[in-house]
């Protein structure tokens, strides 16, 4: 499973027309080589870093993802983001650029060069594709344009990547693109999404690539068969309430309003859902500070044994004359067995004797040869004393943190059931109350009308659920598979992930797959317990664990040769300094050690996140790029400009101390 | 030797002898029973867990508390050269002394020093004498003598009495030595009230 995709490496963007960047009234043609290894954007906000990076995944995928929206399944990301990415470059792009504002990237993968240009305003289109190799400088081509319309383009653009890439399906690549392989923090973080958890684990961790096609599907069916079963039971509610209307407008009593019980029946539910995933975690992390409390007092019990055999070992009666027959004979005896004198003192003093380690005969010291193994025994026991001692403290404390857990799993507990007699009561408010008639004949059969769609949709609900529930058990079993799966790609996945979070955080964390009644998600370990809150974690250090993880899978995922690229638009301020350099240090690993590519934008504020990135990688590996000639500046932009030329050449400065070592080194 | 020696009791002993022979000049083996029986007692109104004291009582022929842990680590000890038998009590040795102050370093000793250090301060306090008999008359080991019971000690009800008397005299649960004493005190007083 490992390395069984083939991502892009981008090789070279041009942006035409794109009137956002202006430089003197002029339109400034962006054309950029991508090298290897990092490709950095710097400049002040406002520049349109961020714009630059959605423009590139525009022109790969034809979407610009809406930020702060929810995950979407890969299905369902086209025709959710479509009316936002048709908007997105509007006031971007000048009007009257509109038709010619178009982006061309080059780039390569599984050995391929593809060549496409697509229009800002033109989605699902292509103007241009052209996909060759290169043999000794020699081009063969693999595809090019001859009569094909530009939707035709786009069509065998879609199906020739995919190919590439190793997907069976481009929604795939679409999906990867966006929420995998780029970061940007107003998207959402994959760790603490239960949605783009379960469904990067289902394409990454999947032998066979139909079975993520198929829980996908699945997610998708359950969840509409859970959308619909609730709606219904919604109209079943409202019909029912239509024949109280009814009877009681009948009566003259004054009805409540339709629309207000409907927002109000809406919230009850959001709330119920939200509670129980919230329960669902931390009954998670609950689990999990059981589990390792009876691990260590297992440990505990271990360390006691050996303790109690060090002791019992240094405890041994130590002198060698204490099993000499004749001595114990004489102590016995209470008789010298040289002089034969008898009395209790005899046995006495051939004791204190030994005790004192003489010779009882001669009163010779005796070499106190096993004095050293003693000493041996002594170290051991203090370390293992030491042990027992920092256990004992790690089993309080954890015992403390489980009773608040506890707590929080009562009171959440509380809170569920709470909810749902909310529901329970609000749908008891709203009875169907018993009807004897209202005298009113069209009334009445418009009650019995009503009536009947109530029960009927309350019928069609169950059967929702039902369906729902029967599809679970085959997504149960697809599940397992993922799990199983992973737990196979475990001994290489996790360690990537430990070891760039370990640079980073400086702890060691860990990684694993939990699996609830609804999904399968990654849950973070910090000291071995369970972290699914967001909240748990400041939220820099979430959004560069998150990046870590999307390293670990790109890493994990990408064929050797040329991996992958991950896109970041780095998140701005917030993070301690200490934390800054071991970002860059945890980017520099995902470079060097692991041979990926990092295209990522910055500002002024990561200034000692570049510097440690450009210290280890140097101008091999990174390139450098700042956006001043890109376009014009307002004050504060220059300002924050003229801020960075200082951070700016520290940087050039790392990159060429680190080349010009390299060269050294070499030469 | 196919027996293991407990620990916490090799640790007890060696800690219990050295004080009771610094500050009464020797001891009676029984003695270290006593007073580690007395220190878990103190443990117990800490409101530590019983099973943390690692090992327990039952009542000896001339009863008092006895411990089979104890009494294999002084039977060690007393091999070893670090007990020594005057003909009338048992003191340490030089080695004794030194054996001890290497392990009361140790992490998960030096915690009990506090309730062994406690117990054998009340000795000063209190005339040793009402001491032990404030010991050897509480309820429970009384109780066990009368009907030769050779179970566990059970602990819980002296441990109980000894709380009441401690919020009535109104003592912080901080300090042990003051809480001790009173109990000793007060288990004496009612002894001469029942003896008259």
């Amino acid at each position: 499973m490992q390395g069984k995709y083939n991502f892009i490496k981008l090789e070279r963007i041009i942006l035409r027309n794109f009137s956002l960047y202006k430089k003197d009234g002029k339109v400034y043609e962006v054309n950029e080589e991508i090298n290897e290894g990092v490709y950095c954007l710097a400049g002040a906000n406002g520049l349109g870093k961020t714009t630059f990076l959605n423009a590139i995944n525009f022109g790969l995928t034809g979407i610009v993802l809406e930020p702060n929206k929810e995950v979407y399944s890969p299905s369902e990301i086209v025709i959710r983001n479509k009316r936002y990415t048709e908007r997105y470059f509007i006031g971007r792009i000048d009007k009257k650029d509109e038709d010619k504002a178009e982006i061309e990237i080059l780039f390569k993968v599984n050995g391929k060069y593809f060549r496409i240009i697509r229009g800002f305003f033109e989605r699902d289109v292509l103007r241009l594709l052209e996909v060759y190799s290169t043999d000794n400088d020699k081009r063969i081509s693999h595809f090019k344009s001859k009569s094909e319309s530009p939707k035709e383009l786009n069509n065998q653009f879609q199906k020739l990547l995919t190919s590439e890439i190793g997907f069976t399906n481009f929604d795939y690549f679409v999906f990867y693109q966006l929420y995998i392989l780029t970061f940007d923090e107003n998207r959402r973080m994959i760790f603490w999404d239960d949605r783009a958890s379960s469904q990067a684990l289902a394409i990454a961790f999947n032998a066979d690539p139909k079975d993520a096609d198929k829980i996908l599907d699945l997610t998708r069916k359950m969840e509409k068969h859970e959308s619909n079963g609730r709606n219904l039971r919604w109209q079943s509610t409202q019909a029912k309430k239509k024949v109280e209307e009814l009877t009681q407008k009948t009566k003259g009593k004054k009805v409540s309003d339709i629309e207000d019980l409907e927002n109000e029946y809406t919230e009850l539910y959001k709330e119920l859902e939200e509670l129980e995933r919230i329960f669902r975690n931390i009954k998670i992390e609950y689990d999990s500070m059981l589990k390792k409390q009876s691990h260590i007092n297992s440990e505990l019990m271990q360390l006691r044994i050996e303790h109690t055999r060090l002791f019992s070992k240094y405890s041994k009666p130590r002198s060698k004359l204490i099993e000499n027959t004749d001595i114990q004979l004489s102590i016995k005896n209470k008789e010298c067995l040289l002089c034969s004198s008898e009395g209790s003192h005899i046995a006495e003093s051939i004791e204190r004797s030994i005790y004192k380690n003489n010779c009882p005969l001669c009163n010779t010291a005796i070499n106190d040869s096993n004095s050293a193994e003693l000493d041996k025994i002594l170290k051991l026991i203090q370390t293992n004393d030491e042990k027992i001692s920092a256990k004992n403290v790690e089993l309080d404390n954890l015992i403390l943190e489980t009773e608040g857990k506890k707590i929080e799993v009562d009171k959440t507990e509380i809170e569920v059931k709470k909810a749902k007699l909310d529901i329970e009561e609000f749908t008891e408010d709203n009875p169907d109350i018993s009807l004897k008639g209202t005298g009113n004949n069209s009334v009445d059969a418009l009650i019995k009308q009503y009536e009947k769609q109530s029960e009927l949709a309350a019928q069609e609900s169950k059967e929702e659920y039902s369906k729902r529930d029967s599809l679970k058990i085959e997504y149960e079993k697809l599940l397992k598979k993922v799990e199983s799966s992973y737990k196979e790609a475990e001994t290489v996945f996790v360690p990537i992930f430990k070891n760039l979070a370990k640079s980073f955080i400086g702890l060691d964390l860990n990684i694993s797959p939990k699996r609830s009644d609804k999904t399968i998600k990654l849950v973070l370990e910090i000291h071995n317990l369970a972290r699914t809150e967001s909240f748990q974690l400041s939220e820099s250090q979430r959004f560069f664990l998150d990046i870590a993880l999307r390293m670990s899978l790109a890493i994990y995922l990408s064929d050797s040769k040329d991996g992958a690229t991950m896109m970041v638009d780095t998140p701005e301020g917030s993070l301690d300094i200490a934390y800054e350099s071991r970002v860059g240090r945890m980017f520099a690993e995902y470079i060097i050690n692991y041979n990926q590519n990092l295209f990522m934008t910055a500002n002024i504020n990561a200034s000692q996140l570049l510097l440690s990135l450009a210290e280890i990688c140097g101008k091999n590996k990174m390139k450098f790029r700042r956006m001043l000639e890109w376009t014009d500046l307002s004050d504060i932009q220059k300002e924050g400009e003229n801020l960075f030329q200082k951070v700016y050449k520290n940087i050039e400065d790392a990159l060429n101390k680190r080349t010009n070592h390299e060269q050294t080194s070499n030469a | 030797m196919s027996k293991q020696v407990t620990p916490e009791a090799f640790f007890d002993s060696l800690s219990l002898a050295h004080k009771l022979d610094n500050f009464l000049d020797g001891f009676k083996l029984e003695e270290i029973h006593l007073f580690s029986y007395f220190s878990s007692i103190l443990f117990l109104y800490r409101k530590n867990p019983v099973s943390d004291w690692r090992y327990r009582f039952t009542i000896s022929e001339t009863g008092y508390p006895f411990s089979e842990a104890i009494f294999e680590a002084v039977t060690r000890h007393q091999q070893n050269g670090l007990f020594e038998d005057d003909g009338t009590f048992n003191k340490i040795t030089a080695r004794g002394a030194d054996e001890f102050n290497k392990f009361k370093v140790l992490p998960t000793f030096s915690k009990r020093e506090e309730y062994l250090t406690a117990a054998c301060t009340t000795s000063i306090l209190v005339p040793y004498s009402q001491t032990l008999r404030a010991l050897l008359s509480d309820p429970e080991i009384a109780k066990a003598k009368e009907i030769n019971n050779k179970s566990w000690l059970e602990q819980s009800n002296i441990y109980q009495k000894f709380d009441e008397i401690s919020k009535e005299v109104g003592v912080s649960a901080d300090d042990l030595i003051i809480p001790a004493v009173t109990w000793i005190n007060f288990i004496n007083e009612q002894e001469r009230i029942e003896g008259k």
